[in-house]
């Protein structure tokens, strides 16, 4: 039984922001036994829980809190890709981000009211009401991308929705 | 009642058909369920009837449905989907418009 849980603690600090199915495949558990121990775990303060757009996640009880949303949005493959181009080249119009990361203008502003309402990124407007994307903190998103890889099942929806946005755009 | 030849390739070719199309279902109905919008609805529905034929064609081997009545409802699918998806264009348009307007 503790057994159990301090493989589930130390996979949690190891993955922080994990999905519940993703920890209970990587350790081999069963759902019941999987959401039991979660359950005691974040009960007694050794995990945190959090539910960001309908999928939870748990973390190390220490992460703070922008790191527990940020991971959570770098698990999303095209949010993921918005960051590493904004990473790459610096403050950029959407337009540009759209065209190098292959995604329409849909896509694109549905992860950037994620990643804005979360302060990952910051819309600046200037006297010509242009929109220039900026990270609001680069050291501290490049930290969060290195952690994390999206699952299998994430990267299928997120292109899923990136085919259907393109073949609708027009 | 309806004498279907039992076939191993036919047999195969739909339960393959059945799983892909369930496949393809369960990830448009996640990606509506994060969307949320009227297109990815549409686009989710066309899904389902695809998913439908499969079930369709297996109950008409095993007896339930005849297959006058069967070929009916696989062409009803047909004008279905394309009516669906139609839609679904049409619509995504006119969100990409209320999208562009709030920029």
């Amino acid at each position: 039984m503790t057994e159990q849980r301090a493989r589930i603690e130390s996979y949690v600090a190891a993955h922080p922001g994990v999905h519940f199915s993703a920890l209970r495949d990587a350790l081999d558990l069963a759902t019941g036994q999987t959401q039991y121990h979660l359950h005691r775990l974040v009960r007694r303060g050794d995990l945190h829980r959090d539910e960001f757009y309908g999928r939870t996640h748990y973390y190390p009880p220490d992460c703070p809190s922008w790191d527990r949303a940020a991971l959570a949005l770098a698990r999303r493959e095209t949010a993921r890709d918005v960051l590493v181009y904004l990473l790459e080249h610096g403050p950029s119009p959407p337009g540009d981000v759209a065209a190098g990361v292959a995604v329409a203008r849909s896509t694109l502003e549905h992860h950037l009211d994620h990643l804005v309402a979360h302060d990952v990124v910051r819309k600046d407007r200037d006297g010509r009401n242009r929109v220039t994307l900026e990270l609001l903190h680069p050291v501290e998103t490049r930290r969060v991308l290195r952690s994390v890889d999206p699952s299998l099942a994430d990267r299928f929806v997120d292109r899923f929705v990136r085919l259907v946005d393109t073949a609708f755009e027009g | 009642m309806f004498p279907v030849p039992n076939h191993p390739v036919l047999d195969g070719l739909l339960a393959v058909g059945l799983l892909a199309s369930g496949a393809v279902l369960a990830l448009s109905l996640v990606a509506f369920w994060r969307r949320r919008t009227r297109s990815f609805l549409l686009v989710a529905a066309a899904f389902a009837t695809l998913c439908a034929q499969s079930v369709v064609a297996i109950l008409m081997l095993d007896g339930v449905l005849s297959d006058p009545v069967h070929h009916l409802i696989e062409h009803a699918f047909v004008v279905a989907q394309s009516v669906l998806v139609l839609a679904a264009v049409y619509y995504a348009r006119t969100v990409e418009r209320a999208t562009e307007g709030a920029e």
